[in-house]
């Protein structure tokens, strides 16, 4: 598990993505395939991503659609065009985001560094 | 796969509900959550009851409120910070009026500048603002109706008076339109909607009464100009 610090501003990125790669997801979908896909490490609670998907709502980013699954109805989450384009953005920004971090973090892999 | 009866969804339901949560899109979400938590467990094997107090556990029912705050806060965010900005406005208008009529009563130079700035504001401006600031927080169609009212007097009020300091014409058409809206829609509507949600129903008609009695100030004030003009003139 990583520290909160570090996973705050990577909450809505990773949303988005997941989004962006399924089309449409509900909520309990989307914190059990963020845990599978970082096997464990990164766990993203209900505190957090519930009031994040309805602020995205009401941004316009993603919208919802209701169906009746057995007797309780679910909520699918889907981005709209215009989130679409957002995220495209924001996976692109984060990408390279996280290759300037592999410069100050991991010094070695960039030529010039750490010869001596 | 274990789906869970509509009594099972019921009972996690009135969880939800006893421990605060509200807001009826943010139910939907949580309901079903905690629903495919319970049904995961009883794929496993447990029994209904067993897998909803550990996924009750897990979970964390005391969460629900902060959940709901949270979600409140974040969609709110945005809104405060255009109160503020709103806020501060309505502050410079409320100056400009004040120092208006100030500069008026002393005869110095600048009243008439400061007096169009402050009602033009408040009319255009500052009560549109709050009226949509408002229309937000009501939920009823009654307290629509009420909010909606009190703001179109307010600026037909606002309009009136700047007619009559500008010397413009117009001034009676504003003026009784305004006070109209304002006896005949908007004391009705507030005087009954605080009837039936306040408690103390005396305090309710209270203040109705005391709201009424400034209005007939103002209103008694506009006339003693008028009769101290006609006065002034006769001399």
């Amino acid at each position: 598990m990583y520290s909160k610090e570090i996973i705050k501003g990577t909450l809505k990125p990773i949303i988005l993505k997941l989004l962006q790669e399924n089309n449409r997801m509900y909520g309990y979908e989307i914190t059990q395939s963020v845990k599978e896909l970082t096997a464990n490490k990164i766990q993203i609670t209900e505190g957090a991503l519930y009031p994040l998907l309805h602020k995205l709502e009401a941004e316009g980013v993603v919208f919802t659609e209701k169906e009746n699954i057995g007797k309780r109805i679910r909520k699918y989450y889907a981005l709209t065009p215009r989130g679409k384009e957002k995220t495209q953005e924001l996976v692109e920004e984060f990408i390279d985001f996280m290759s300037t971090m592999k410069h100050i973090f991991e010094p070695n892999l960039k030529p010039g560094y750490g010869a001596a | 796969m274990a789906q869970l009866e509509q009594n099972q969804v019921d009972s996690i339901y009135d969880l939800l509900l006893d421990h605060g949560l509200s807001y009826e899109s943010l139910q939907l979400d949580l309901l079903d959550h905690i629903c495919c938590m319970v049904e995961q467990k009883m794929d496993n094997g447990l029994e209904f009851d067993e897998s909803l107090s550990l996924s009750t556990q897990e979970f964390g029912l005391s969460q629900l409120s902060e959940i709901q705050e949270a979600t409140f806060h974040l969609l709110t965010l945005k809104l405060n910070k255009m109160k503020k900005v709103v806020g501060i406005i309505a502050i410079l208008t409320a100056a400009c009026v004040m120092l208006g009529i100030t500069f008026k009563i002393g005869h110095y130079l600048g009243a008439g500048v400061l007096l169009f700035t402050g009602f033009i504001l408040a009319a255009f401006f500052v009560f549109p603002s709050m009226m949509f600031f408002d229309l937000k927080n009501n939920s009823t169609n009654l307290q629509k109706a009420a909010t909606v009212s009190g703001y179109v007097a307010g600026i037909l009020l606002s309009l009136a008076t700047l007619t009559k300091f500008m010397h413009w014409p117009g001034f009676s058409y504003l003026y009784y339109g305004g006070l109209a809206v304002l006896l005949l829609l908007f004391m009705p509507l507030y005087t009954f909607r605080s009837y039936k949600t306040q408690e103390n129903k005396i305090f309710a008609l209270a203040k109705s009464m005391l709201i009424i009695a400034g209005v007939m100030v103002i209103w008694f004030s506009y006339r003693m100009v008028d009769f101290m003009i006609i006065e002034m003139a006769a001399k």
